[in-house]
């Protein structure tokens, strides 16, 4: 049997039905979709993979699949590709509503300062403190421990440069922070307009 | 500079003596400050004259002087970065023939601020993407919960008796200490254990005394479980026979449990 907690996918065997691998894909979709109602975390694809022996694009192609059925039927419930995982999550439109009979809270937004910090980080990782001092123009170290205390930054290593200092990348909690899937999902820096040279803001 | 006069005079906190305290987070550092300013002037950022940024830098930060404002080091020494490119830019050049050649902003600079705005905008970017993800609510009850939920059924006040004298047995077990009176109240329990609630959906029965529970405390917790029970703002589940005692908020169906 397997479970799930915190995320990590733990093992206690190999397989389930070894020989049942040509199951007909209703009754994988069914058995999909009910892990993912009951699940917490993001549930990664190779959990399906390993717990069902489920061919990896098979189960994708079924993901996708109900991706798109929960997407077209747009209800209360969608289901979300996030965090290198998929998760049902409520539709947004019910935010308000929700916040308010069920007292669900709004998670704190991060303050200016830590959100450049965060861009800075996302996009230069791994980066080392100083690094990101001189983009900003200011030091950044309190706003780094402050991330570090959200979980939405870590330390990644250490870079080859006199001193040794440590070096910052994101974590998965940052993906599910910004409901992004990967970090390719990031908004191309590129893409970002309203940087240019003449003052049309 | 009126637009900067704004953002000072709009500037939250005012101490009694009628000065206000400016946060430098109006501006988010010298870069932002710099940008503002290259801004404000309507120039390209290429064009703009180092001499003409440098002293309408100055003139901020003696403004953030006036207003008692601790000047943060990183203003300083971005005004100290422009006097040197100022001073630079004074020295006669062996190639410009041109004498009214009016120096510009070193590009490095222009290199840095231009990088500076466009993580500024990435970042404006994320915020709206966290506008959108914070709206999506997932599941938080515990997994471990759902499995087990179903080996609970109701339970008997002889099996609440019975937990409440294992309590009771613990106690016998302890040192003997010195006695203080402590008056607990029935009505503080109650609202101990629904500030319990509020945080989780099901607790287990022992939770709900302190770790060294005195007699008192034991007996008005007790009383106050009845309490609650009664009232039916909590129900009492137990694991088959002589499992441990669930409390579960009422609120909470059963079908929230489980599914």
């Amino acid at each position: 049997m397997a479970t799930i907690k915190d995320g990590i996918v733990e093992m206690n065997n190999q397989e389930i039905e070894p020989d049942d691998s040509r199951k007909d894909d209703e009754s994988i979709k069914g058995l999909l979709e009910a892990v993912l109602f009951l699940s917490n975390e993001p549930v990664p694809l190779s959990f399906f993979v390993n717990s069902f022996s489920i061919d990896p694009t098979q189960a994708k192609i079924i993901l996708d699949s109900l991706v798109d059925e929960y997407g077209d039927r747009d209800g209360g419930v969608i289901l979300q590709e996030v965090a290198k995982g998929y998760q049902f999550v409520t539709n947004t439109r019910y935010a308000e509503q929700l916040r308010r009979v069920i007292g669900v809270r709004k998670r704190e937004a991060l303050s200016k300062g830590m959100l450049e910090t965060l861009a800075i980080i996302a996009y230069k990782q791994p980066i080392v403190l100083a690094e990101i001092d001189e983009l900003r123009g200011v030091s950044s170290r309190m706003m780094v421990v402050k991330l570090m205390d959200r979980n939405l930054v870590k330390p990644m290593g250490r870079k080859e440069v006199p001193g040794r200092p440590l070096s910052y990348g994101t974590t998965n909690e940052f993906l599910r922070y910004f409901g992004l899937n990967k970090l390719s999902d990031l908004p191309k820096l590129s893409e970002i307009k309203e940087f240019s040279l003449n003052w049309d803001e | 500079m009126s637009d900067i006069e704004d953002k000072i005079e709009t500037a939250p906190g005012k101490n009694s003596e009628n000065s206000p305290i400016l946060h430098i987070d109006n501006f988010d550092g010298p870069l932002d400050l710099l940008w503002d300013l290259i801004k404000k002037a309507k120039i390209d950022i290429t064009e703009i004259t180092i001499s003409h940024i440098t002293e309408q830098y100055l003139e901020y930060l003696k403004i953030m002087e006036k207003l008692n404002v601790r000047v943060a080091t990183d203003f300083i020494r971005m005004a100290s970065e422009l006097l040197f490119y100022k001073s630079c830019a004074l020295l006669p050049a062996g190639q410009i023939e041109d004498e009214y050649f009016i120096p510009p902003l070193p590009p490095e600079l222009v290199q840095k601020l231009l990088e500076f705005k466009m993580f500024q905008n990435a970042s404006r970017r994320l915020m709206e993407e966290y506008e959108t993800s914070s709206s999506r609510y997932a599941r938080e009850n515990r997994l471990d919960d759902i499995i087990e939920i179903d080996d609970f059924g109701e339970v008997s006040l002889f099996d609440l008796l019975k937990a409440f004298a294992g309590v009771i047995e613990s106690q016998k077990a302890m040192d003997e200490e010195e006695i203080v009176f402590d008056e607990i109240l029935v009505s503080d329990r109650i609202e101990y254990i629904k500030s319990i609630m509020m945080k989780r959906d099901v607790i287990h029965f022992p939770e709900i005394f302190s770790t060294k529970p005195s007699r008192m405390e034991i007996v008005v917790t007790f009383m106050a479980l009845l309490e609650l029970a009664r009232t039916k703002i909590v129900r009492l589940l137990q694991h088959k026979m002589f499992g441990t005692i669930r409390i579960v908020r009422n609120s909470v169906t059963n079908n929230d449990i489980i599914s």
